[in-house]
């Protein structure tokens, strides 16, 4: 490699990658130079981690070539140890060992630390990094782990990236660094990057904070729908020419709009919002000033809940599950979260996005899948009655229009019939509440169709409908919109108020971004676990 | 709505596969059915021992059904404990075994009036350890390893100190039940069996048996399904304490009395039987037709390895190695763990 | 190393009183302390027990119970449970008292094959993800079969060599004090103070972590249950030292006692969390209490009983104090 100094780092050509049904990366094409800080903007589910994980090798690409450094690989081979390659990767859930000391911490990254004195060079080569990042940062060599705050755990994780170990890093990628990060330490992060860049190290960050990219990178790349939709540069990008193209982008595209498969008009819903039906849940929020505010759903409604992936829209979302009776019209007491407290009247039944973990029974049939939740209706003398069972299966196989047997196993089918499955489990309930959790994920164009139809007319029938989604153009399906950020709700959107642009616009907030500073995964750290 | 039929028709332990009318795909489904390994090994050991020793087959078989019937009992309690999943394992049942042998036999004395009472104290025994494991471990958050050890050990000593001071005596009526036979088939197999079914039914037929189940597949969807996790395996360690009572006091009449030793090798065979019958060891799905095929296999192998005067170690390394392989054979249908 | 750069100071926030606390008194210091005060016990009852000989004969039996639990240490820092452990040192024994004088090297062979068995469990269960619980007992049957197919019944004869190795005792320094002094030191070295050390300590608490970091995972497993393999034969090797014939059962105990030194000691099932110091002390703990009961006329059935409460009383306490944190963080 002769000219190493003026060859690009990196080069994405044309990579693809599909999962079931969904094209997380359509044709993704990018270019990082020597010593480029660049950005990677979209909003959920706009395909940028796939498409880092595809450029490091983590997951193996459908089509398209990888080229790092001046040497071409195929997309679509995995790498097993993107390292030795020079590329490093931070991810968003920690990847350090609890119960290790800081300087132990960094002798597993650090493969050149080695002879007696391994855990002080592994320290040296970390603090080396550590004190420009992060002045003052305040880690202890003899530390352990377990015992310091995310942020710090967060800023060693950043530092190790950057350690010089035995091959040397060229390409780092990092994934929301800086979520856990104040706003000094975010400066002196940027300013560290800006001077490894001069070094020759080339940096692509993920955020949501777009500030920060305009201030600190030299390129943003804006991607939605998988695919790389405009190139900015830093110098003349604003916040609001980001946002309008992670949102307009839509409307150029010649995707189509999804009301229009089903042939109904998208107007449906300019009907005026239910406002004299009794109310079954309350949320109250006490937000970070202190202020105090009720959000009330009524019967019949079809809410939804919006915003940035984590920002509380899940937590709240289950703590109205949790806080639901366990019958028709009952009542339990409240439920509190950080910001709220939740009051339910009536039962719930839960339909989770998440099928492989919180969804389906992979060893059931897809049968034994509907009917887990209805069982009690179901039984006599204790006993299942398979004509009952086999009479409410096809009952909602056909009302859903699932296709195939009630007896092919459930993993058998694809992602978006499992998802019919699930919907079919929780309505078959008949709950006085249905509960989703961005039930469209990774759901092909005509199921989510269906999906709304079905939904409009269970709200008809009298069900409230809560609906959590990362799907921003579908939630002018509800009737109304509560848009989440940090944790609390920040705006109501009615009718044909919700449009994208102005869920995005509100969810990356408007003038005071600094809200978003140490918000951190809200829902990842607090109901995973 | 006839395919729907079709399954829920099957038997109930055989219900977790789908079957299709034709009868070419009706043999496939039963030769990948879960149990069928444990059927043709208990039939092949069966044969063996026919060809081999020369023994008639059908007092085999009876003989064979009897003593395993104990290790049918213990082994739905074990079934059901890792059914539900989590790392669910028991390894209290031998200490139940034996304590509640003594117990009941204390309480019988000798006297076929006391069965009853006999029976009642040694199954409440049994509830009462297991519901103390299942506080050790779904309150407190022990492992199910360290909680159901450390309970069998608290019961070994118990029965150490206490057996010292009792004699007891099985009631005789109790004990000529475990071996009585009408013509060549032994009544308490037949108990066996139909405790089997019994549980089988509870298991795939009732909404407490797909909650098992289901806990054990995947407890965080269980959860938003309206399954309570803590509360289903915490039962199922209730129950397994139950079934080993039940299966001590049982041994202890059919061997005549309590002896210290009366259940330690049942502390490995019925996690055995559960690995043998088809049972996933990580969880989710019980099959209670294998556990019985997998009880019935591993005493007539014990036959067998007495006819060819096998010595005790070869009969440890077979039982030992044969839950291994098994395991190391075994498909594993969900991809993760 | 130890001075920080004044940039790290500005903002450092000093250690506070308790996490200088916790750094001085690692997971070891309170079972050390619980070993001493019932050491201390022991000697008030029975002030001889403080003398050279009274301290041989008091820790010597506990040795090869510290050598099983720094195998189940091992294993528990791989996230692991090892209920075979006590078969297997059962093997050993009888191997070392009935092969080994026979014919030395078959005698060695076999005790090298029965490593190379562990480090294949340790591969089986790492690339297959079954449950180690119930790999391990099924393996310790195999192992207790073949120890009573060597030795149907106790007997044998341990090499002179061996007893004498093992029952050295100079006469200043009880010979119990130095191997117990080496073996500590020379394993926490390893564990703590070794870089690969670090490395399986990691790859216990997070797998992927270690992996990303450009480790093999199945490397630092088998190496952890090789370790097991190696510690679970020197505990062999002292028993038989010790009484000098074989016994296929001598260590069925030592499975709940190994588990319970290691909890004891400050480990944690959670994998990777394990200190080698607070293992010794755990096992002295669980040991000692066995022979207080002995001391003072507890019968031997009780004795069981009382070692398993220990685990229980420990895992039950832990759970409230994790619990208090817990409210106290919400409150």
């Amino acid at each position: 490699m002769p000219d190493e100094s003026t060859q690009d780092t990196l080069v994405v050509q044309g990579v693809s990658k599909r999962f079931g049904s969904t094209l997380a990366v359509d044709d993704a094409s990018f270019t990082v130079g020597r010593g480029e800080l660049i950005g990677i903007a979209g909003h959920n589910g706009a395909g940028k981690s796939t498409i880092l994980k595809v450029v490091n090798g983590t997951i193996a690409g459908d089509s398209g070539t990888v080229t790092i450094g001046g040497t071409p690989r195929s997309a679509t081979d995995a790498v097993a140890h993107p390292e030795h390659l020079g590329v490093r990767t931070v991810y968003q859930e920690l990847s350090l060992c609890a119960s290790l000391r800081v300087d132990e911490t960094a002798a597993i990254f650090d493969h050149a630390a080695k002879g007696l004195s391994w855990r002080s060079k592994a320290w040296r080569s970390l603090r080396a990094v550590l004190d420009e990042m992060f002045p003052g940062h305040g880690i202890r060599q003899d530390a352990t782990i377990h015992e310091l705050s995310i942020a710090r755990r967060q800023m060693i994780e950043c530092a190790s990236s950057f350690i010089e170990s035995t091959t040397p890093p060229r390409l780092v990628i990092l994934d929301e660094p800086t979520s856990s990060l104040d706003a000094s330490a975010t400066a002196s992060f940027y300013a560290y990057l800006e001077k490894r860049a001069a070094d020759g190290v080339s940096v692509i960050i993920t955020t949501h904070r777009l500030q920060e990219m305009i201030d600190h990178l030299s390129r943003i790349y804006v991607m939605r729908d998988g695919r790389v939709l405009s190139e900015q540069d830093a110098a003349t990008a604003t916040k609001d020419s980001i946002v309008a193209a992670m949102g307009l982008a839509a409307h150029e595209s010649e995707r189509p709009v999804p009301e229009a498969a089903d042939g109904l008009p998208v107007s449906t819903i300019d009907a005026p919002p239910v406002t004299d039906g009794e109310v079954v849940v309350r949320l109250e929020q006490q937000s970070a000033d202190g202020n105090t505010a009720d959000f009330e759903i009524r019967k019949g409604e079809i809410i939804g809940f919006a915003g940035l992936e984590g920002h509380g829209q899940l937590l709240a979302l289950e703590a109205v599950y949790r806080a639901s009776a366990r019958r028709s019209g009952g009542h339990r007491s409240p439920k509190r979260t950080t910001h709220h407290s939740v009051s339910v009247v009536g039962d719930s039944a839960y339909v989770s996005g998440d099928r492989g973990v919180r969804g389906i029974f992979p060893l059931w049939d897809v049968a034994a899948n509907i009917s887990f939740s209805s069982l009690g209706k179901l039984t006599a003398a204790g006993l299942i009655k398979p004509r009952s069972e086999g009479a409410l299966v096809n009952e909602w196989y056909s009302r859903l229009g699932i296709k195939g047997s009630p007896t092919d196993p459930i993993t058998s089918l694809s992602g978006g019939t499992q998802q019919k499955a699930l919907m079919a489990r929780a309505m078959a309930v008949g709950s006085d509440i249905l509960l989703l959790e961005d039930p469209t994920r990774g759901v092909d164009q005509a199921t989510k169709s269906e999906v709304y139809d079905l939904l409009r007319r269970q709200a008809a029938e009298g069900q409230t409908i809560v609906w959590y989604s990362t799907e921003n153009e579908e939630l002018r399906n509800c009737d109304r919109v509560f848009v989440f950020r940090v944790g609390t709700i920040v705006a109501t959107l009615t009718g044909t108020e919700a449009t994208e642009d102005a869920v995005i616009a509100l969810s990356f907030g408007g003038q005071d971004a600094e809200l978003l500073d140490g918000a951190g995964p809200l829902d990842a750290e607090e109901s995973v676990r | 709505m006839t395919d729907l039929d079709t399954r829920l028709k099957t038997s109930p332990a055989e219900s977790t596969k789908p079957g299709r009318p034709t009868l070419g795909a009706a043999v496939l489904t039963v030769l990948k059915h879960p149990a069928t390994p444990a059927f043709i090994g208990m039939i092949a050991i069966w044969l063996a021992i026919g060809i081999i020793a020369g023994r008639g087959l059908v007092e085999t078989i009876s003989a064979g059904i009897i003593i395993a019937t104990f290790l049918v009992i213990v082994g739905i309690g074990q079934l059901f404990v890792i059914t539900v999943g989590n790392g669910g394992i028991d390894l209290s049942v031998s200490y139940v075994m034996t304590l509640s042998a003594f117990l009941a036999c204390q309480i019988m004395a000798g006297e076929n009036s006391n069965i009853v009472a006999g029976i009642l104290v040694a199954v409440v025994a049994g509830l009462a350890a297991g519901a103390v494991s299942a506080v050790l471990i779904e309150f407190v958050g022990m492992p199910p390893l360290v909680g159901t050890l450390a309970v069998g050990f608290g019961l070994q000593t118990i029965t150490l100190v206490y057996s010292g001071s009792v004699v007891g005596v099985a009631a005789p009526a109790l004990s000529q039940f475990t071996t009585a036979q009408i013509g060549p088939i032994p009544i308490f197999g037949i108990v066996g069996v139909v405790i089997a079914v019994a549980f089988a039914i509870i298991l795939k037929r009732t909404s407490y048996g797909r909650r098992v189940e289901a806990v054990g597949q995947k407890p965080v969807a269980a959860s938003f399904a309206n399954a309570r996790p803590a509360l289903i395996r915490a039962s199922a360690y209730v129950l397994s304490g139950g079934m080993a009572g039940l299966a001590g006091v049982l041994l202890a009449a059919y061997s005549g009395g309590p002896s210290l030793g009366l259940g330690s090798s049942y502390q490995l065979a019925s996690i055995a039987v559960v690995v043998l019958g088809g049972s996933l060891i990580a969880g989710g799905r019980g099959i209670i037709s294998g556990l019985w095929a997998g009880a019935v296999l591993l005493t007539l192998l014990t036959t067998l390895a007495n006819i060819t005067r096998l010595s005790g170690g070869w009969q440890f390394i077979i039982q030992g190695a044969l839950i291994v392989i098994v395991l190391a054979l075994a498909r594993n249908p969900m991809a993760r763990r | 190393m130890t001075t920080t750069p004044p940039i790290t100071r500005e903002r450092s926030t000093a250690p506070t009183a308790r996490e200088r606390l916790s750094g001085l008194f690692g997971p070891w210091f309170l079972p050390s302390v619980a070993a001493l005060i019932i050491f201390g016990i022991m000697v008030a009852l029975r002030p001889l027990v403080a003398s050279p000989t009274g301290l041989n004969l008091v820790l010597a039996p506990l040795i090869p119970l510290v050598f099983a639990v720094l195998a189940q240490m091992f294993v528990i820092a791989a996230g692991d449970i090892d209920l075979g452990i006590g078969s297997f040192i059962g093997l050993a024994n009888v191997v070392i008292a009935v092969i080994l004088p026979s014919n030395p090297a078959a005698g060695i062979l076999f005790l090298v094959v029965m490593v190379a068995a562990y480090a294949a469990m340790g591969v089986l269960i790492a690339v297959r993800g079954l449950p180690s619980i119930v790999v391990t007992l099924g393996m310790s049957f195999v192992w207790l079969g073949i120890a009573i197919l060597i030795l149907p019944t106790p007997g044998g004869v341990v090499p002179e060599g061996i007893v004498s190795f093992v029952r050295f005792n100079p006469p200043v320094v009880p010979g119990v004090i130095i191997v117990l002094t080496i073996v500590t030191v020379v394993t926490a070295l390893f564990l703590h103070r070794s870089k690969y050390g670090a490395v399986l300590r990691g790859s216990g608490s997070n797998a992927e972590g270690v992996r990303r970091a450009g480790w093999s995972v199945i490397r630092a497993k088998v190496s952890l249950y090789v370790l097991a393999a190696i510690f679970g034969l020197l505990s062999g090797l002292y028993l038989s030292g010790q009484t000098g014939g074989g016994d296929p059962y001598i260590a069925q105990s030592y499975v709940l006692l190994s588990i319970a030194g290691v909890i004891v000691g400050g480990g944690s099932f959670k994998g990777g969390e394990v200190s080698v110091v607070g293992a010794v002390a755990g096992g002295l703990v669980v040991g000692l209490i066995g022979s207080l009961l002995q001391f003072i006329g507890v019968q031997s059935s009780f004795q069981a009983a009382a070692q398993g409460l220990v685990l229980v009383l420990v895992l039950v306490l832990r759970a409230l104090v994790n619990w208090i944190r817990k409210v106290r963080r919400t409150l």
